[in-house]
C-alpha cells in the first residue's frame, strides 16, 4: 500500500511537471513568434499566403454563419420582445449582442475550426517526416518561417471576418424583421445604429484580436509538439481545436468582464 | 568560444542525450577525421537518429561535448549554428523534403537559406541541376516529391545534401525500405560523393551491407564505376549502438572478429 501511495503521488508529480512545462513551452513558442515581428528576415510571401488561406478561404463560412446567427436572434428576439410590445427594438438587441459577443466568438470559432486544425495537422505532418527539423539543418527558423506569418496572418484577418460577419448578421435580422416581423426598414437599421457606441465596436474588435492569438499559437504548438507519427498528427489536431475553442470562451469572459467594469 | 585544436571535423566527447528520463545517447564518444568515413550499426531506436541529430545541433546534450570541425557547437545558439550548418550536409531518415515544394526549390534551399551562398537564382537553378544530375534526376526539377518513388526522394535527399559542396555528411539511414536495386543505386552514391569530392562520411544504417561495401569499395574517377578495393583498416571506422550505448568501436576487422554477443548477431545478420 504504501508503494502504491508513493507511486500514486509520483505520477501526481509527473502530470502536474508535463503541464507546467507545456504552458512554458507554450509562452517561450509565444515569446518567440512576437519577437520574430521585429526581426529579419521576414517571410511577405508567406504572410500574404496565410492571409489568403484563413482570410478569403473562411469568409464563406463566417458569411454563412453570421448571416443565420443574426436571422435566428431576429426571430428569438422578436417573440421575446412581443410579450413587452417592443419589437421595434429587434435592430437594437441584434446588433449589440452580434458585435458584442456573438460576432467575435462564432466568426472565431469558425476560424478555429477550420486553421487551428489546419495549422496543427500542416505542422505537425511537417514534424513527423523530419521537414521541421530539415528546415533547421538547411539554414531556416521554423518560428520565423511557419509560426509568426500564421500569427501575423491571423491577426490581421481575424477581425475583417468580424467586422464582415457582424454586418452579414444584422443584414440576415433585417431579412426576418422586414420580410417575416413586417418591421419596417428604416426602423430595424436605425435601432440597430443608434444601439452601438465606440466601446462596442472596441469590444467588438479587441476580442477578435485577442482570440487571434489564442487560434495561431495553439495551433502552432500542437503542431510542433506532435510525435507518434500519424496517429499524433490527428491528436495534436483535435488538441488545438478544443484547447483553442476552450480559450476563445474563456478570454471572451475576461474581456467582457473588464468592458462591463469600465 | 572553446576551440578544439585537434583535426576531426566531428567529436563527441562522452555525450549524453536525455528524452523523457530515457537516455537515448550514454557517454557516447568518437571521433571523424577529414575525409574519413564512419559507419554507425544499431537496430531501430539504438540511438542513430538522435546521434545525428545531436551532430547537427538540432538535438542538445544533457552533457557532454560536440565538436564539428573543431568548434564546440554544444551550447551554440540556434542562429550561430547556421554558419556551422552551411559546411555539413544531411539526409533524414524519410527524406525531409518540404511537401509544398518542387523539386528544383527543395535542392536549391540550402543555398538560399544558409549561410554564405548569395547565389543569384540562375547561379542556384545551375547547381540545383549539377546535383540532380549527379543523382540521376535531372528530369524531375518540377516534380513534386509527393509525384516521385521513395527511392528518388531519397536520391533528391542526397542531391539536396551535397549541392553546398559540404565538408561533412550525415546520411541517416538512407537505405532503409527500399528495394535492394535501389539501396545499391543510394549506396553508390553516397560512395561517389565520398570519392569525388572527397567528404566525410557518417553514414547511420542497420544494414550490415551498406557498411561493409563503404569499407571495401571506392568509385574509379577514370572509369566511372565501383571497384573493390578491401579494407585498408584506416578510412572507415566502424560503431555499434546498443541502446544508446557503444557496444563496439573499431575497424571492420575488428568489427567482424567481435565476439560480443550483441554485435555478433548484429554483424551477422543481413536482410
Amino acid at each position: 500500500m504504501l508503494t502504491s501511495g508513493f507511486e500514486g503521488q509520483a505520477g501526481v508529480i509527473d502530470f502536474v511537471k508535463a503541464r507546467v512545462a507545456a504552458v512554458q513551452d507554450f509562452y517561450l513558442l509565444a515569446g518567440r513568434a512576437l519577437l520574430n515581428v521585429f526581426r529579419r528576415p521576414h517571410y511577405a510571401n508567406d504572410i500574404f499566403m496565410q492571409m489568403d488561406i484563413i482570410g478569403v478561404g473562411s469568409l464563406p463560412i463566417v458569411v454563412m454563419v453570421g448571416f443565420f446567427s443574426g436571422a435566428v436572434m431576429a426571430m428569438q428576439m422578436a417573440k421575446a420582445l412581443a410579450q413587452y410590445g417592443a419589437v421595434g427594438q429587434t435592430g437594437q438587441l441584434v446588433a449589440l449582442t452580434l458585435v458584442r459577443e456573438l460576432g467575435p466568438a462564432l466568426t472565431s470559432l469558425m476560424v478555429a475550426g477550420r486553421n487551428a486544425s489546419g495549422m496543427a495537422s500542416e505542422l505537425g505532418s511537417m514534424k513527423v517526416t523530419e521537414q521541421i527539423d530539415a528546415m533547421r539543418a538547411l539554414g531556416t527558423d521554423p518560428i520565423q518561417k511557419l509560426v509568426t506569418p500564421r500569427l501575423i496572418a491571423t491577426c490581421t484577418t481575424l477581425p475583417l471576418l468580424t467586422i464582415i460577419a457582424d454586418f452579414v448578421g444584422i443584414f440576415g435580422g433585417w431579412v426576418i424583421s422586414f420580410f417575416v416581423l413586417n418591421l419596417a426598414s428604416t426602423q430595424y437599421w436605425n435601432t440597430a445604429w443608434q444601439a452601438l457606441d465606440y466601446s462596442d465596436v472596441a469590444q467588438g474588435l479587441i476580442k477578435p484580436f485577442v482570440f487571434a492569438f489564442a487560434i495561431a499559437l495553439t495551433g502552432c504548438y500542437y503542431g510542433l509538439s506532435t510525435t507518434g507519427g500519424t496517429q499524433g498528427v490527428g491528436r495534436a489536431t483535435t488538441q488545438a481545436v478544443v484547447v483553442s475553442s476552450v480559450l476563445i470562451f474563456l478570454l471572451t469572459f475576461f474581456i467582457t468582464r473588464i468592458f462591463v467594469s469600465l | 568560444m572553446p576551440e578544439d585544436q585537434s583535426q576531426s571535423v566531428l567529436r563527441f566527447e562522452r555525450v549524453t542525450v536525455v528524452f523523457d528520463e530515457h537516455k537515448a545517447l550514454d557517454e557516447v564518444s568518437f571521433e571523424v577525421a577529414p575525409g574519413q568515413s564512419l559507419v554507425i550499426f544499431g537496430a531501430a531506436g539504438s540511438g542513430k537518429t538522435v546521434l545525428l541529430k545531436t551532430a547537427l545541433g538540432l538535438q542538445r546534450p544533457e552533457s557532454g561535448r560536440v565538436y564539428v570541425f573543431g568548434q564546440d557547437i554544444t551550447e551554440l545558439r540556434e542562429q550561430d549554428l547556421f554558419a556551422i550548418r552551411s559546411n555539413v550536409g544531411v539526409l533524414f531518415q524519410e527524406g525531409g523534403l518540404f511537401d509544398s515544394l518542387n523539386v528544383e526549390e527543395n535542392v536549391s534551399y540550402p543555398l538560399a537559406n544558409l549561410e554564405g551562398f548569395n547565389c543569384t537564382p540562375e547561379e542556384m537553378h545551375e547547381r540545383s541541376e549539377e546535383a540532380l544530375r549527379f543523382v540521376e534526376l535531372e528530369h524531375t526539377l518540377e516534380k513534386f516529391p509527393s509525384e516521385l518513388s521513395g527511392g528518388m526522394r531519397r536520391r533528391v535527399g542526397i542531391a539536396r545534401a551535397v549541392v553546398t559542396e559540404p565538408r561533412l555528411v550525415l546520411y541517416d539511414s538512407p537505405t532503409a525500405g527500399l528495394d535492394p536495386i535501389t539501396a545499391y543505386t543510394i549506396i553508390t552514391l553516397i560512395l561517389k560523393e565520398r570519392d569525388l569530392k572527397n567528404t566525410s562520411t557518417v553514414l547511420a544504417t542497420h544494414r550490415y551491407q551498406d557498411g561493409h561495401f563503404l569499407a571495401t569499395s571506392h568509385y574509379n574517377i577514370k572509369t566511372g564505376g565501383v571497384e573493390h578495393s578491401g579494407e585498408d583498416g584506416l578510412s572507415t571506422a566502424f560503431l555499434v549502438l546498443q541502446d544508446g550505448r557503444l557496444a563496439f568501436s573499431g575497424t571492420l576487422a575488428e568489427l567482424e572478429a567481435s565476439a560480443d554477443p550483441y554485435v555478433t548477431k548484429f554483424v551477422k545478420r543481413e536482410d
